[in-house]
């Protein structure tokens, strides 16, 4: 979620994981005794941050699947086909969701730019690109 | 003591801003740095907005005709800049007393093309005011300084940014081919390799929308402005790390939360007969106000923040009809809005 704009579900993650990488290049150049620049006050507030979010991740969790999605039964999980025990797991751990969710979308905007990337060289060799659908309708970039 | 003084120009657009412009004024008067020179764009109010800012000896300088928007405004004040800094400041905005002292320690990298700071409503009363507190008190909290740490600030605010003044000018100024000129030029300004800076300790304190028409007119704005520039700019802020990920999950989020709370949940409690499932609706609820508590327990509005928490989820709802009709509108329809419409 952004300010002025709806959405929660992949955006709160996403930062969420940001903040691990955050955590990781701190302890990498604390044990290679390297100076990165980066505001060690961010890193230490958004950590507190996050664990606090975890701590009501879990909590919600344990919320919706006891009170909302009716935890099943035991048996079910280890005797069931694969559709009960993927319905057994989501209702249990409804957190999955979105971050299956997150990784789909950072894979294929990752593999969009893998595609951009290449069709830029495609022009830069001469070979004409595919003309835009909004060609005349908006002012080019500077 | 002679005061510091930073060679800055502050521009502070204008449009029938007679009400608020004073309270402007007066927070520059008492930064702890001023700047070399105030000039106020008076863009062909129709009311006291010149007469008032003229008495407190204000430079005025009027458009020679309504430019139609900010960005017009600010551009027009732009040509007569001579100082290496340019702040753009909106005239129903105040600062902390130090804002401007803050702003000015991002530019000692040679490389920062804009700083911007922490937005706070100035006035918390209406259930618009109070949803967009705890808008802003998660994004300035939660999401900007962790863009901050990567270097990708997503938007210079409009309202309250510094810029160096040659970078501006060789992007030919803030551009008015989008409603949202701030995320556009903020967006180039990162394909451009510049760096865009958060700084957390410089303060203001804009007017929000009190009433739903105001709210209305701006959510207009905003949502067309993030599809405009995502139309725009798509190509190039996937070659950009890190930011081609904030866009994108922001992109996501925009549409499928919109359909979640639109359609779909209250869908799914009709068909599956579970009022249960309206729940989703404040799922997130716990999520959302860790980071709000932690800084409203930092700015002692702990009351405040504890009032106000409801309101963003009503807010919620009305973005997720005006970001739905923004898509639709310039996607679908291919129908550009281009009419910037402040409301008050």
């Amino acid at each position: 979620m952004n300010t002025g704009l709806p959405g929660t579900g992949i955006g709160g993650l996403f930062y969420m994981f940001s903040v691990f990488v955050m955590i990781f290049i701190e302890i990498k150049d604390i044990i290679f005794r390297r100076k990165n620049g980066y505001s060690k006050a961010i890193v230490l507030e958004q950590t507190i941050i996050i664990f606090l979010l975890i701590v009501a991740i879990y909590t919600t969790n344990i919320f919706f699947s006891k009170y909302v999605f009716k935890k099943p039964p035991i048996y079910l999980a280890v005797n069931a086909n694969l559709s009960a025990k993927a319905s057994y797991v989501v209702t249990n751990y409804p957190i999955l969701v979105p971050l299956a969710l997150l990784i789909i979308v950072l894979i294929f905007t990752q593999a969009l730019y893998v595609f951009l990337k290449s069709s830029k060289n495609e022009r830069d060799t001469g070979v004409e690109p595919v003309s835009s659908p909004w060609k005349g309708d908006i002012e080019p970039l500077n | 003591m002679p005061a510091r003084r930073a060679d800055l120009t502050i521009i502070v657009p204008a449009y029938n801003e007679e009400n608020s412009i004073l309270d402007t004024l007066d927070s520059i008067k008492k930064q702890s740095v001023k700047a070399k020179r105030v000039i106020v764009v008076d863009d062909h109010s129709t009311d006291k907005t010149a007469d008032i800012a003229t008495s407190v000896g204000v430079e005025v300088r009027e458009t020679p005709t309504n430019t139609g928007s900010k960005a017009g405004a600010q551009n027009y004040a732009l040509t007569k800049v001579k100082t290496k800094y340019v702040m753009a400041l909106d005239a129903d905005t105040t600062m902390d007393k130090s804002a401007v002292e803050k702003l000015l320690q991002a530019f000692k990298d040679e490389n920062t093309a804009a700083a911007c700071g922490f937005v706070i409503p100035r006035y918390v009363n209406t259930v618009w005011e109070r949803g967009r507190y705890i808008e802003y008190l998660i994004a300035f909290t939660y999401y900007k300084p962790i863009q901050e740490y990567f270097g990708k600030p997503l938007i210079s605010s409009g309202c309250f940014s510094m810029y160096r003044t040659k970078f501006l000018k060789e992007s030919n100024g803030w551009p008015t081919r989008t409603m949202a000129e701030d995320m556009d030029l903020t967006w180039s300004f990162h394909k451009k390799r510049f760096n865009v800076r958060f700084i957390p300790e410089a303060v203001c304190y804009p007017i929000e929308p009190q009433n739903f028409s105001f709210m209305k007119k701006q959510l207009i704005r905003w949502s067309h402005g993030f599809v405009q520039n995502l139309i725009l700019h798509w190509r190039n802020v996937l070659t950009v790390p890190y930011l081609n990920y904030i866009i994108a999950v922001m992109t996501w989020d925009s549409i499928i939360a919109s359909i979640m709370y639109l359609f779909l949940i209250p869908a799914f409690s009709i068909i599956f007969r579970s009022p249960w499932l309206l729940l989703l609706f404040i799922i997130d609820a716990p999520i959302v106000f860790i980071p709000v508590l932690l800084q409203g327990l930092k700015r002692k509005e702990l009351i405040i923040v504890i009032i106000s928490f409801p309101s963003f989820f009503v807010l919620r709802i009305v973005n997720a009809i005006f970001i739905m009709e923004a898509y639709w509108s310039e996607i679908i329809l291919r129908k550009r809005l281009t009419q910037y419409e402040k409301g008050h």
